[in-house]
């Protein structure tokens, strides 16, 4: 205790005596890069954001009646294997919708369950629309491609088998499309269902509240809005068809989306539009899922979708823009995080414990800042801020520390050895045919 | 064998052949069929040819109203076997030739002599007319099983010959119904044979079973297999991957060549597609359409019932010979009618009256025709209902003093005293158009026909007689 209480003080000492250009030269890392973006940036974004939605609150209330009076058919397409235990559930969350002219489009992408027969049960009982089952497994491009090929709709809405919806969550993300008709997909808003199960849960519940759905407000606000989430994205038929269809995964969503936005559309959130999904309860199982993202932004941006970099005849300055703000802050950044903490080591070897302590107090004060502030700016919550309080000083490690080793780890093995493809997410049969012709 | 008997005692007459002290009537093809004169003799023998005719015949005798003439003996006069169910089953056998008579002399006199044990309660119930029929026929025939005998023509799909007879085919579940009766009674026993499965609206057993599209039952549809091209996970009916210029698949999205199934792609599933509304679906629904009334039945839906072999029991032989009364106490308790012995008593009151004082009185009937069918959809209840209607109609336009009584399940029988023919006729008729405007309310969804007639009581024929001439030509139950 002696040892601590000793630390600390020579740490406020430290604090007391260190100048301002002394703190910006050995935190440049938080004050130039996160804290500008995430804080500064986000909330002046926010600001406008707010005030862009009142300034069109009119507006909006004419695409709702437009979308209204147009009545336009909706496919809900759900592809997945062995989902049929979450399939009730989703249904009756899709019954209490507001919006009801949708059509429900269930695809089994060969199950080794019970998920045929549940769905078939569903489907007489008319909760479900179309069920169409695949025997042999093809993956979660092929079951949503799948899905398209039935699907009648003017818009078309993906989903996880295993997230519900609020009641007018299919009426709110169909609107941006009457809103702007350069619209071409708009991205839901996915809160954490089980943010209290256990602390990896409660992590990713404030990371989804803060980073993911404020995150997104902002960026789609900027116009470089990337990923349009496979738990809840809904699109217009006319551009999925001529995409033809998701390619292959891990990370189609925001691949579709990428090529959405090549095709000159824009792509919106719509942070009212809420979902609900279980988040892994564990941080094993959430550094696999973690991994899987993280190796998409290599195999999709920097490989396939590189053309963005280089002028040619489609070159757009937001897709520009937007790639380049992503490459830069996950990646690039990433990297020279590693810089500045072997800067710290070599330079700052002697004041380490004080950078460490300085780092989560200056993180901490941060995260408390957005958590309070940022919350002001939400319309819809599904945990009371005050819930996350206690655990803002470990989004430090988580944030800081563990995604990004986990993200570190990701991008060499995608980078080096294209591990992306050999992940089971995807069948082997169909990651080896993309590999081969390098899609 | 022929040569055991005498031959020569075989008179024949105009169609009459007389052998010993048994009379035989030969029927012709170009005889008019009159069924009704058959009574007079004791045999009747069949000479038609065509299978069709034959088989007209024998149903016409053995539906017939009469148990003196249902319960004839039959014999073909041919040189060959007959395998048709009814003819084969309901038919007492074949004889070559006239000459070959004495060969079935035995057989006729047993069924006879069975025939003349038998007692004929008088019988208002369908279902104890059809059960005493039934019984009748197998006893006198030393039948102990009654089997189920799969048939084209039967409209569950299995005949049960000396019942079924009775029913039009379009009603013959009915006879299932009768046949649960019957072995509740303990006239028969039963072992499981077959399980039918009937349609739910008319219990036709003419099912056409078949898969069609979930939304508009169409049959008509086509199928096409789902491809999936592995590397760009493009999914779509093999007809995207054709080209125009050779036999090669090209995925139209990512322009490769398919070459291996199950290396680049594979075909995950099969959709079909309906041609009448264009529905795309995986999953056909098996319907089954009713040819006889086009009802399409969910196959879950399906009314099962259990077709069983009967075997007669001691109880059963003695109810054949003694008669079965169960159900026709129900339609003596309708208000307004008399037992059939005090319509006949009654009748020979105003017999003698018209003898002593010279009035003009009318003997008249109101028939429900295919009574089998009506009361297989009504149910007893309903057809009690039914009879209980038409006999307040017929009360409330007739006099006080007449009386009305049941023949039958389906036939009421009553006077009309005091007025003479040509006006009785009008009110009958009256009476019969306010009697199908009153049924057509009453029973929305069953087809009722009622056939109803009238003539004038004449002297010198006795009750019975005067009963029978008019009941018998209705004939058909």
């Amino acid at each position: 205790m002696d040892v601590i209480g000793s630390e600390i003080h020579d740490f406020i000492m430290y604090l007391q005596t260190v100048g301002f250009s002394k703190l910006l030269r050995v935190f440049w890392f938080f004050f130039f890069f996160e804290f500008f973006r995430y804080v500064v940036v986000d909330l002046i974004s926010l600001i406008f954001v707010k005030w862009d939605r009142y300034r069109n609150k009119y507006k909006y209330e004419d695409a709702k009646r437009r979308m209204w009076l147009e009545l336009p058919l909706v496919s809900i397409i759900v592809p997945g294997k062995n989902e049929g235990k979450h399939i009730y559930k989703l249904t009756t969350s899709l019954r209490e919708q507001t919006y009801t002219n949708f059509e429900l489009i269930i695809v089994d992408d060969g199950s080794d369950d019970d998920s045929e027969i549940i769905c078939k049960s569903l489907k007489k009982n008319g909760l479900i629309d179309y069920f169409i089952r695949n025997e042999v497994r093809g993956g979660k491009a092929s079951g949503a491609n799948t899905a398209l090929r039935i699907a009648k709709g003017k818009y078309v809405i993906h989903l996880d088998a295993d997230c519900s919806y609020d009641f007018d969550a299919v009426e709110n993300i169909i609107i941006p499309f009457y809103l702007d008709p350069q619209v071409g997909a708009v991205g839901g808003n996915v809160m954490v269902r089980n943010y209290k199960e256990s602390i990896a849960t409660t992590l990713q519940g404030f990371e989804y509240t803060d980073a993911i759905s404020i995150g997104r407000m902002v960026s789609s606000y900027l116009g470089i809005y990337r990923v349009v989430s496979g738990a809840f994205g809904a699109f217009r038929m006319d551009l999925l068809q001529r995409v033809q269809g998701w390619d292959i995964g891990p990370g189609l969503d925001g691949d579709i989306t990428v090529k959405f936005r090549k095709l000159g559309y824009k792509i919106k959130f719509e942070d009212r539009a809420v979902c609900l999904t279980s988040v892994p309860n564990t941080f094993q199982k959430l550094t696999k899922q973690r991994l899987r993202w993280d190796k998409s932004l290599i195999r999709f941006r920097l490989r396939k979708h590189s053309d963005v970099f280089f002028p040619q005849q489609n070159f757009s300055l937001t897709n520009f823009i937007s790639f380049v703000e992503n490459i830069t802050y996950t990646l690039i950044l990433n990297i020279k995080w590693y810089v500045y903490a072997s800067d710290m080591l070599f330079n700052f070897a002697s004041l380490l414990p004080f950078i460490v302590l300085m780092n989560i107090f200056l993180y901490t004060g941060a995260n408390m800042f957005k958590l309070m502030v940022f919350n002001l700016f939400r319309e819809r919550t599904n945990s009371p801020f005050s819930y996350f309080i206690l655990y803002v000083p470990l989004m430090v490690f988580y944030h800081g520390y563990y995604l990004r080793v986990v993200r570190t780890i990701a991008y060499i093995k995608e980078f080096f050895f294209k591990e992306s493809y050999k992940d089971p997410w995807n069948p082997q049969k169909t990651s080896l045919k993309a590999l081969e012709i390098g899609i | 064998m022929v040569s055991d008997f005498d031959t020569d005692q075989i008179i024949v007459e105009d169609n009459i052949v007389t052998y010993r002290s048994l009379s035989y009537f030969i029927v012709e093809i170009n005889d008019k069929f009159r069924p009704d004169e058959f009574d007079k003799y004791d045999v009747i023998l069949l000479d038609i040819q065509d299978e069709s005719l034959l088989h007209f015949a024998i149903s016409e005798i053995r539906t017939h109203v009469n148990p003196r003439i249902y319960l004839k003996p039959i014999f073909i006069l041919n040189t060959t076997e007959y395998k048709e169910v009814i003819i084969s089953n309901l038919s007492d056998g074949v004889v070559s030739s006239i000459s070959h008579i004495p060969s079935i002399e035995s057989k006729i006199i047993s069924i006879l002599s069975k025939i003349e044990r038998i007692n004929h309660p008088k019988v208002l119930g369908f279902d104890s007319q059809m059960i005493n029929r039934t019984l009748n026929l197998m006893y006198t025939r030393g039948k102990k099983n009654l089997e189920p005998l799969p048939y084209f023509h039967s409209g569950i799909g299995y005949y049960y010959p000396e019942l079924s007879i009775n029913f039009h085919h379009r009603d013959e579940s009915a006879a299932l119904k009768i046949l649960d009766i019957a072995e509740n009674e303990g006239l028969f026993q039963s072992e499981f044979y077959e399980r039918v499965y009937l349609c739910n609206n008319c219990n036709g057993g003419y099912l056409n079973y078949r898969e069609v599209c979930p939304k508009c039952n169409s049959s008509d549809s086509k199928s096409q297999d789902l491809v999936h091209h592995f590397p760009c996970a493009y999914v779509g009916p093999i007809d995207d991957f054709r080209n125009s210029i050779d036999d090669q698949l090209d995925c139209p999205k990512c322009n490769k060549t398919l070459r291996h199934i199950g290396v680049d792609y594979d075909k995950p599933s099969v959709l079909y597609t309906c041609n009448s509304c264009h529905h795309r679906f995986q999953d056909y629904y098996t319907k089954a359409k009713c040819t006889t009334c086009g009802t399409e039945n969910d196959v879950e839906h399906l009314v099962a019932h259990s077709i069983k072999r009967f075997i007669m029991t001691k109880k059963g032989e003695s109810v054949a010979i003694n008669g079965y009364i169960n159900i026709e106490k129900q339609l003596e308790t309708i208000p307004g009618t008399v037992t059939m012995e005090i319509f006949k008593v009654l009748l020979q009151y105003e017999l003698q009256r018209l003898h002593t004082a010279g009035y003009h009185s009318n003997i008249g009937y109101l028939h429900v025709e295919r009574a089998a069918q009506v009361s297989g959809i009504l149910g007893l209840e309903k057809q009690k209902e039914l009879m209980s209607d038409l006999v307040q109609m017929l009360r409330s336009n007739i006099n006080p003093s007449d009386f009305v009584s049941f023949y039958n399940s389906s036939t009421i029988i009553f006077s009309y005293v005091d007025k003479n023919y040509d006006d009785a006729k009008i009110v009958i008729d009256e009476m019969m158009d306010l009697s199908n405007r009153l049924i057509s309310k009453t029973f929305e969804k069953v087809k009722i026909d009622l056939k109803m007639d009238l003539e004038p009581l004449t002297l010198g024929n006795e009750v019975e007689q005067t009963v029978n001439s008019m009941v018998f030509p209705l004939s058909k139950l």
